[in-house]
């Protein structure tokens, strides 16, 4: 079978400091991970390093057996917010029209018929046909979210990356977004990374703590030792084979 | 002034001079706003100021200086911000400054009497000449045929450049060209309204039009417009009360653009009361 993901003894540096150090990582397809980990902890820039936006001090990645560079089958990217202008003049339609383009698309370049479909469809199955003529500036989060995720599936990828997807969104917005991705999962892998504990939840199959340096756990069995590990501290647990709220003392 | 408009071959190319710069300013202007370059922009205006003296330095078109100047500024305040991991704003201003000091460096060497700086700092849109107006109708064809023919690229790019990467659309091309093309526009803008003022020209018509429109191509398109009415009217006001073209059609920039915000903020202020009352009744 081959692995959606493999990471081997990656390290990255950004902004002169070492973000990522010795990373391995293999993900099956269909799998969905959770990344959690601290702010800061290097979660943005595993996905950027992944994407190819950020390239490593060393070690490599593949993606369904090959590079990045030479990949053919694109990575759908849901970015957080704060990436791009929100005041930009754009209608939510040509928003997720913008997933169907890509290097190749050169001079005169048009949208097709077969854009419009997939991006019509993607917007259909997310509930957010009815946004599709408003700008962009005049959306809530969760439909922010959505209008990102659906332009990230526009691209038809096989492997979809989320960042902080329920960062800043109502917890209806929330709870629709992972049943949305649940269903997904069924033909795509996913990775998303989180700071948000109380987001792994029944969805996600695996997870992985970040900070700095990555610890897979496989089963999302998130006990204290994990928690400790990557967050220096307990926190407050609100997850899928956690029994109750626990919430340790500090130890003065 | 319709009279003298027939009579003088130098009114005329202010004239044309206006049209061709307006198309420039329309999709250059919006560039510029939409991807928040518009302190680039007034530090590679200043920097070519440099570029101006070095050319009456050595003896060549000051013009040519200007040019050389303004794309190593733009393509250097990137590359700098780029490596340095700083924001472009510290490059910016130090290219600024460096800029006008070196311009005036450079003029103090050159033998001779001092040349007049005066129609570059604050330009001259009466005494361009036929090779002038030659480069901005270059300049424009291939401006609108670039941003014409890569319309959805452009568009994707100016929106979300992060996104546009992940699809595998050349960034690092659009970014160097577009800083590029900011460059060429700059000096070409100079002629007209000079290195001090251009920065008016360049971003007030596209941010009237911003205002009132929420789509990318009319905003270009009024842009357009609303840059050619300032050119005129101020070319008409320069000539009427005899005033520099370049402070006037600048001045008349800045005039339309605090008369489109109190438009706005009215109209705006109207549309709530209406919402408001139909909330009552």
């Amino acid at each position: 079978m081959v692995n959606a993901l493999e990471i081997k003894n990656l390290s990255v540096q950004y902004n002169n400091t070492l973000a990522l150090s010795g990373i391995n990582l293999t993900i099956a397809e269909n799998d969905f991970l959770a990344v959690i980990g601290p702010n800061g902890g290097g979660k943005s820039t595993l996905m950027k390093t992944i994407l190819g936006i950020i390239k490593p001090l060393c070690g490599t990645i593949k993606l369904f057996d090959q590079t990045p560079e030479k990949s053919t089958s694109p990575i759908g990217y849901v970015p957080q917010f704060s990436g791009f202008n929100r005041n930009f003049p754009i209608k939510i339609i040509d928003v997720v029209l913008t997933g169907r383009l890509s290097g190749k698309s050169n001079l005169f370049h048009r949208y097709t018929d077969k854009d419009y479909e997939v991006v019509e469809k993607q917007m259909e199955k997310l509930g957010i046909t009815y946004l599709k003529d408003r700008q962009i500036g005049q959306l809530s989060g969760g439909q922010l979210q959505k209008v990102l995720i659906s332009r990230a599936l526009a691209t038809e990828p096989k492997l979809l990356l989320l960042d902080e997807p329920t960062a800043s969104i109502d917890n209806d917005s929330k709870a629709q977004i992972y049943e949305f991705l649940k269903d997904v999962n069924q033909f795509i892998t996913i990775i998303l990374v989180t700071h948000d504990t109380a987001a792994i939840s029944s969805y996600i199959k695996s997870i992985a703590c970040l900070n700095k340096e990555l610890h897979y756990h496989g089963e999302p069995k998130l006990d204290n030792s994990i928690i400790r590990k990557t967050f220096g501290c307990p926190v407050e647990l609100i997850a899928h084979g956690v029994p109750h709220r626990v919430l340790e003392s500090h130890g003065e | 002034m319709l009279r003298a408009l027939f009579q003088y071959s130098f009114i005329q190319n202010a004239f044309l001079c206006s049209i061709l710069i307006s198309v420039v300013c329309g999709i250059v202007g919006t560039i510029i706003i939409q991807k928040k370059l518009v302190m680039l922009s007034g530090g590679i205006a200043h920097t070519s100021f440099g570029g101006v003296g070095f050319g009456y330095l050595i003896g060549i078109e000051p013009i040519l200086g200007a040019f050389a100047f303004a794309i190593a500024a733009a393509l250097g305040i990137g590359y700098i911000s780029k490596k340095s991991h700083q924001s472009s704003d510290v490059a910016t201003g130090i290219f600024w400054s460096a800029g006008m000091a070196s311009g005036i460096l450079f003029i103090s060497f050159t033998p001779g009497y001092p040349p007049d700086m005066t129609s570059y700092l604050f330009g001259d849109i009466l005494t361009v000449s036929r090779i002038d107006l030659l480069l901005t109708l270059i300049l424009d064809f291939i401006i609108a045929f670039l941003s014409f023919s890569f319309y959805n690229c452009l568009k994707a790019y100016l929106f979300d450049e992060e996104f546009a990467a992940v699809l595998k659309i050349r960034t690092n091309i659009i970014n160097s060209m577009i800083h590029i093309i900011i460059a060429l526009t700059i000096v070409i803008l100079i002629r007209a309204v000079g290195i001090i003022l251009v920065l008016a020209l360049l971003t007030a018509p596209s941010a009237i039009a911003a205002l009132f429109s929420s789509n990318l191509k009319t905003i270009i398109l009024s842009s357009m417009l609303i840059s050619l009415l300032s050119c005129f009217i101020g070319l008409w006001i320069s000539y009427s009360v005899g005033i520099s073209s370049g402070a006037s059609i600048v001045l008349f920039t800045a005039f339309l653009y605090l008369t489109a915000q109190i438009v706005k903020k009215v109209i705006t202020a109207r549309s709530n009361r209406q919402i408001q009352n139909q909330g009552i009744s």
